[in-house]
């Protein structure tokens, strides 16, 4: 059969008519379109209850208060708790990117013997073989500050004859050897921010990363007549809304609260105090405006005017940030000028052979930490404190890859903070007793295992699981457990006897004399919360909120004045290598007028070499170039006064 | 039981649409550590439904609401097959919309089906006209199968091959027809946001 060509244009004509008008073409298009919605890797939305579940988040020093936002039981969120007095609504640039770092693919995701995976009755029999050889040659390092955990930890180094607990270096640890070491007091210092009339804060950076950063604000906001002075080396972003930033030297901070001791001490005050004579003879004759200015630089009317100002308070506080001899001269002052300053109880502990908190903060991790079996919890001292730390066999719990997990032997992972129970009793700073307790928001995903749960299987404590020890503890503490669930903190007004406090006279005089390294110029650390901390690096979301001051792309960058910058024959951008220590650092010059002369200010938290494309190859790892010194009269160990010598490359 | 049992509005104005294990077991409320304990004392696979069904064990017998043999053996089934075994009921969504489509029920709950008999033959394309001569009391009916809840057995679920959604999935140009008729804005960011 052969078709015309006339035929043959009919028919394509038609059949293209035909097409049109059927909607059969049209229907499968549009469903078309649809199955290109539906591909197996576009990702899909879940569905369910938006639930706002209170608890507690970690990731910073001091801890946040928070409610964890979840669909159908998943998390997807984190917001602040305004149920919760830490928080007042609040959150921190870290524990905000909780869901994030939950998610990331950093996480481990099973127990790990040297890289190799392992189940965890293999390393719970390893580790246990290892407890036994060890005898009571067993540390543990713990990145928790707050948390009941560490009685678990401690509870374990008692059943083996061990005291070896170290906590990270941080404030609360120099407030406790201040406090409780030099002065003889008990309990835990506190600071009434929001009711302070007058605030010196003396090298607390209050409203960016010490103590409880996110109550600070709260506190700064709502004391409205309040009069808040920061004195530091650089003007921080907390000194950029303070009524006046007083540039201080690091290592001149005890120096300079003695100093303004002089004149409240002429002013007639005094403390029954067993050593209040020989203070005021030590401030009197070692401390006089004219030698407190030729040691640090402040000028004496500075100091006059500053303790003209807390005499006249009402209600005043001076907030030590720094070394341990600044923070005890903090605490006479505040002893003298009778304000703000609050001496809070410890909680009643959970497990018996625990130690207290005071204890757990007595060793000193700078002097170095040697031992046959080393337990890190969610600490990490392999990135700070590399030269410090050594352990014949280390195990790490940790939830995320870290450089301490790297050099563990035995790496154990942790359900992150959403994943388990956990609790957060009064952290450094805070004006009264406080206790959160943290609930479990998601089941999880990897094959972790509560540390806890993991100690409390090597040895009998009396308790089987942390659920049951956190009971115990909400026993102790006396809180409501169902207020607790509910978010709400409970607060203990009560103090602690605070009637045996000496002034430390004997040891502060000679404490408190400035002494720094032999570097070109100071080295000043500080911290950024989005830019990270010893043991958190940088979260997902914070990267793009780290400023030029601070990374130029994987580039670190350190502020100095303009006449630092010229005596150094460097300028804006300038690359420069920093020696210290026994390490090397690489940035990029940045100037600021907001730095003193002389100094060098470097932010912490940058140059991991392990971790997630956030933070890994970022920046340089500051904690190279510290120099640890000892702090002869206190006995302690401190960063404070660390110098560097800056050479252009 | 009424359908508010399970489909109901939230706290937040959000709805619940279809019931999870958590909801569902206020009233099946069969401990699911308890049972996995008892099927494992029993020395059973706990993947072998069957085999757990046959064994009547007391932990999930005992836990059993409905009374007559039919509801008990259906009861029985969703217990052993999901919520012991903690996974959620897959179920099947006849008007499913994709997760670019915004859709509130709260926003749509005061619809009227007498009030919107007015319409009927503007919306003939879009709602099936029974539904406005037996109008229900409740307006489920304009976009959902009619009377499903009054149906033992729910109709068959038949899938589009190609968009992967049920049939009788609303397509977007039906949502427009009503919100056009009923003066309510068409804007794309209405429904995608």
């Amino acid at each position: 059969m052969s078709v015309a060509r006339r035929a043959f244009i009919q028919m394509s004509v038609g059949a293209t008519v035909g097409i049109l008008f059927t909607p059969t073409v049209w229907t499968a298009l549009d469903d078309a379109s649809i199955w290109t919605q539906n591909w197996p890797w576009i990702p899909k939305l879940k569905y369910g209850e938006i639930k706002n579940v209170p608890t507690v988040s970690k990731m910073c020093e001091s801890g946040c208060a928070v409610k964890v936002r979840t669909v159908a039981g998943e998390a997807f969120g984190t917001k602040g708790n305004i149920d919760n007095s830490l928080s007042g609504g609040g959150i921190c640039p870290l524990c905000a990117n909780g869901v994030q770092v939950k998610n990331s693919p950093s996480r481990i995701k099973a127990p790990m013997l040297k890289g190799k995976g392992i189940s965890w009755d293999e390393a719970k029999k390893l580790v246990s073989e290892k407890l036994a050889a060890a005898g009571s040659n067993v540390a543990v390092i713990s990145g928790d500050q707050t948390g009941t955990v560490n009685e678990v930890f401690s509870g374990l180094l008692a059943s083996k004859g061990s005291d070896a607990f170290y906590a990270m270096p941080s404030d609360m640890q120099t407030a406790d050897k201040a406090w409780t070491g030099l002065m003889g007091g008990s309990g835990q210092v506190g600071f009434d921010l929001e009711n302070a009339d007058v605030v010196l804060l003396a090298g607390a950076d209050a409203l960016e990363s010490w103590g409880p950063t996110v109550a600070n604000k709260k506190a700064f906001v709502n004391n409205e007549n309040g009069k808040f002075i920061f004195a530091g080396p650089v003007q921080t972003r907390t000194a950029s809304v303070t009524t006046k930033w007083v540039p201080v030297p690091a290592e001149g901070m005890a120096a300079f609260t003695l100093g303004i001791a002089y004149y409240v001490l002429q002013a007639g005050r005094s403390v029954p105090a067993v050593d209040f004579d020989q203070y005021k003879a030590m401030v009197m004759s070692g401390y006089t405006p004219a030698k407190v200015e030729a040691a640090t630089g402040v000028k004496a009317d500075v100091m006059a005017d500053i303790a003209k100002q807390l005499l006249s308070a009402s209600n005043p506080v001076v907030v030590p940030g720094g070394s341990v001899a600044a923070s005890a001269a903090a605490f006479s002052l505040n002893l003298l000028l009778g304000g703000a300053m609050k001496v809070l109880p410890e909680f009643g502990k959970a497990i018996e052979s625990a130690m207290t908190r005071s204890e757990m903060l007595k060793q000193d991790i700078l002097k170095g930490v040697s031992a046959d079996l080393l337990l890190v919890y969610e600490a990490n001292p392999f990135y700070a404190l590399p030269e410090q730390v050594k352990g014949a066999f280390t195990v790490a719990f940790d939830s995320v890859n870290t450089e301490t997990t790297a050099a563990a032997d035995l790496v154990l992972p942790t359900p992150h903070a959403y994943e388990r129970a956990d609790d957060l009793a009064t952290p450094y700073g805070v004006a009264a007793a406080t206790y959160s307790l943290g609930a479990q928001v998601s089941k999880p995903s990897l094959d972790v295992m509560n540390a806890a749960d993991f100690v409390l299987g090597l040895a009998d404590l009396g308790f089987e699981t942390f659920d049951e020890v956190l009971e115990a503890k909400v026993a102790a503490v006396g809180a409501d457990m169902d207020e607790l669930t509910e978010g709400s903190a409970y607060v203990l007004e009560d103090s602690a006897d605070a009637s045996g406090v000496t002034l430390a006279a004997s040891v502060l005089g000679k404490a408190a004399v400035p002494v720094k390294g032999s570097g070109s110029v100071s080295l000043v650390p500080y911290t950024m919360l989005n830019v990270g901390t010893a043991n958190q690096a940088t979260t997902p979301n914070a990267p793009c909120t780290i400023s030029n001051n601070q990374l130029i792309g994987d580039n670190m960058v350190v502020m100095m004045a303009s006449v630092t910058a010229k005596k150094l024959g460097v300028g804006v951008g300038s690359k420069v290598k920093l020696s210290g220590g026994s390490g090397e650092c690489e940035a990029l010059v940045q100037v600021f007028e907001g730095v003193m002369p002389g100094v060098v200010a470097a932010p912490v938290g940058l140059g991991h070499t392990v971790g997630d494309e956030f933070s890994k190859g970022k920046g340089d790892n500051v904690y190279k170039i510290l120099t640890v010194s000892s702090e002869a009269a206190t006995g302690t160990s401190t960063w404070a006064g660390s110098t560097v010598n800056v050479a252009k490359i | 039981m009424d359908c508010e049992s399970c489909h109901y509005f939230r706290d937040d104005g959000s709805y619940a649409g279809f019931p999870t294990n958590e909801g569902c077991a206020e009233c099946h409320a069969v401990d699911p550590v308890e049972a996995m304990e008892a099927i494992a004392e029993a020395n059973i696979d706990p993947s072998d439904y069957d085999a757990i069904m046959a064994a009547e064990i007391e932990a999930i017998e005992d836990n059993l609401a409905s009374e007559s043999d039919e509801n008990k053996q259906a009861e029985r089934e969703y217990v052993v097959k999901y919520l012991i075994q903690g996974k959620e009921v897959p179920w099947l969504n006849y008007q499913y919309q994709p997760d670019n489509v915004y859709f509130s029920h709260k926003a749509h709950e005061g619809l009227n089906i007498t009030e919107l008999a007015g319409l009927k033959k503007e919306l003939s394309s879009v709602v099936d006209g029974v539904v406005f001569d037996e109008p229900a009391e409740q307006n489920c009916n304009l976009c959902h199968l009619k009377d499903i809840d009054k149906n033992g057995t729910p109709p068959v679920f038949e899938r589009n091959i190609l968009s992967g959604y049920s049939k009788m999935t609303m397509k977007m140009w039906k949502c427009e027809r009503c919100h056009a008729l009923k003066g309510q804005p068409n804007a794309c960011y209405t429904c995608h946001k």
